[in-house]
This record gives C-alpha cells, structure tokens and sequence, in this order.
C-alpha cells in the first residue's frame, strides 16, 4: 500500500500529472517508488553508498523521460527495475571486491540481542553469497525470492522467457546452497 | 536427498530473513530525489516556447544548418540587392549585355507585313 497522499492514482498517471507540472504528483511519486527502488538497490550492489546513488540516478532517468513516456507501454516500476539492473551491473563490473556488508540492517527489535546478532551474521552471509553469484542469477533470485515478483514480471524485466527465468532462479538458489552449505553451523542451521 | 533438502531450506530461510528486513532510505536520499524532480519539472515549462514557433520555418532553418547559415545566406542576398540597385561601374556593360539592351538597338524588322507596320496600319 503506497503511503502517499494521492494512493489511488496509479504510477503512470501520477507521472502524467507530473509531466504536467503536478508537483504533488513529483512529491506522492518519490515517496512511492524511492523505497522501492532503494531496497532493490541495496540488494543488488550490497553497498548502502552505492545504492542511493543508483536510485537517485534511476529516478532522475524517469524525470527526465516524463514527457516523452508512451502510456500503456510498459509498467513504471517494470521500466525502473531494468534502469536499476543496468546501473547496478556497470558498477558491480567497475567495482569488484567493495566491502560486501556495508548496507546497515534494519534491526528487529523484538529479537534478543543474541537473535539480532546471529540475524546479521545471516543476512550478511546471504548477501555476500549474492554477491558472489553470475549477475543475471543475482537478479532473478533477488527479484523472485526477496522483491516477491511473478515470474512474468521478471521475464518482462529481465527481457527474456519465463522459463529462462526459472532457470535462472533455480541455478540461483543451488549456487547459494552450495556457497554457503561450509557455514551451516556458523549461522546456526543444525543439520537434519 | 536430506542433506539437499536442509541446504534447500536454510537458503529459503536466509531469503526470508532478508526479504523481510527492508533497508529503508535515508531521508537527505528522499529530499534529493525530490529536489532532481523539482528541478526536472521547472525545464518542461520552457518547451512551449519553442514548440510555439511555426513547424515548416522551423524545419527549414534547421534544414539550412542555423543560426550561421541563415546569417550567410541574409548577407549574400543584401549584397546582391545592394550591387543590383547601386552596380559598381565595371558591371554596367555587363548588365546591359545579360539584360538585352544590346541586342533592342539593333534590332530590325526583317518580315515587312508581317511586324510593327502591320500593327500601325491596323491603327
């Protein structure tokens, strides 16, 4: 549910009113999309900098094609997420090796301070198993297993089959077993 | 088969863990985007003026390269007006001879009955 004032607007309208010189439109857009964007983002380079960064330069991209976008063409956040794909690949390519836990969790604040400890060490396991994994596998896992997207969505995203992205996840996933299955124990999985 | 089935899940575990952990934007990132956006927006406002402009002399200036041709062009013509109302006197022969005020003084008729005369007797 989109916390802006103008929520039942969908995103290409409210880009339409944008292009019209609507600043609600710009200000219910940013708040809709950024974090969205952002969270993306961060899954994809694992490096917080970098990742507002990429969503300052995806959402100025949308900015600037306002006025020249075909309605009925594609979503706005299918469009967004291709933008954010390409930034992410340049700069992972431009930039290997980055310290690989640097995006702050959000902290669970129900969990102990033992639980939020062995959280962490999970959620930074898993995001520099990620990163470790082929670009295109990164990007279907992280769109189907942690962004929660059909597999449709994906295909339309990623410019290729559903299939291809079923493929795609599954390798996604093995690799992701296979990197971190040394670490069971550490990351306090018991073995069955 | 079990121990797949254990790595299996410890990956959809982790998955879930940080699909439910969303980073949330710093605010100064909200602020700059909308900052871009207001920035963006206030350049469309400008694009009227030019689209206002009619389309076919705005083709052809493009057509004809701008600003500097159009500017050759404009002087070319003013010079050419300027050496056909005010000839220098080097070109005043020349002019006579491509304009046919030569060939008017010799000229004669060469089919009595037929030419001028045929047309006075009318008179």
């Amino acid at each position: 549910m989109p916390l802006d004032a103008m929520s039942d607007e969908s995103d290409e309208a409210l880009l339409m009113q944008y292009a019209a010189g609507d600043q609600g439109a710009a200000r219910a857009l940013t708040l809709r999309l950024t974090p969205r964007i952002y969270a993306h983002a961060c899954r994809m380079l694992g490096v917080a900098a970098e990742a507002e960064d990429v969503t300052q330069e995806a959402l100025l991209r949308l900015w600037r094609i306002a006025p020249d976008w075909r309605r009925g063409e594609a979503q706005i956040t299918t469009w967004l997420y291709r933008v954010v794909a390409n930034l992410c690949t340049d700069r992972l390519r431009r930039a290997r090796g980055v310290a690989l836990d640097a995006v702050p969790e959000p902290e669970d604040e129900t969990a102990s301070a033992l639980e939020r400890l062995q959280q962490q060490d999970r959620t930074v396991a898993l995001q520099a198993a990620l990163n470790r994994l082929p670009d295109r596998q990164r990007q279907a896992v992280i769109l189907r297993h942690i962004e929660g997207l059909a597999n449709p969505e994906i295909a339309e995203i990623m410019e290729i089959s559903t299939e291809a992205v079923e493929s795609l996840t599954a390798r996604g996933k093995w690799a992701l077993s296979a990197d971190l299955s040394d670490r069971r124990e550490e990351l306090g999985y018991q073995n069955d | 088969m079990t121990e797949n089935h254990s790595k299996d899940k410890m990956v959809e575990d982790l998955l879930d863990l940080v699909q439910r952990k969303v980073p949330a934007p710093p605010g100064d990132l909200m602020e700059r985007i909308l900052s871009d956006a207001m920035n963006v927006q206030a350049g469309f406002s400008q694009v009227p003026d030019r689209s206002e402009r009619p389309g076919i002399l705005n083709d052809l200036f493009r057509v004809l390269g701008g600003w500097p041709a159009v500017a050759g062009l404009a002087t070319a013509t003013v010079a050419g007006v300027w050496l056909g109302v005010f000839p220098p006197g080097f070109l005043s022969d020349a002019t006579g001879v491509y304009l046919g005020q030569d060939d008017a003084t010799f000229m004669i008729d060469t089919a009595a009955g037929s030419g001028f005369d045929l047309g006075e007797e009318a008179l």
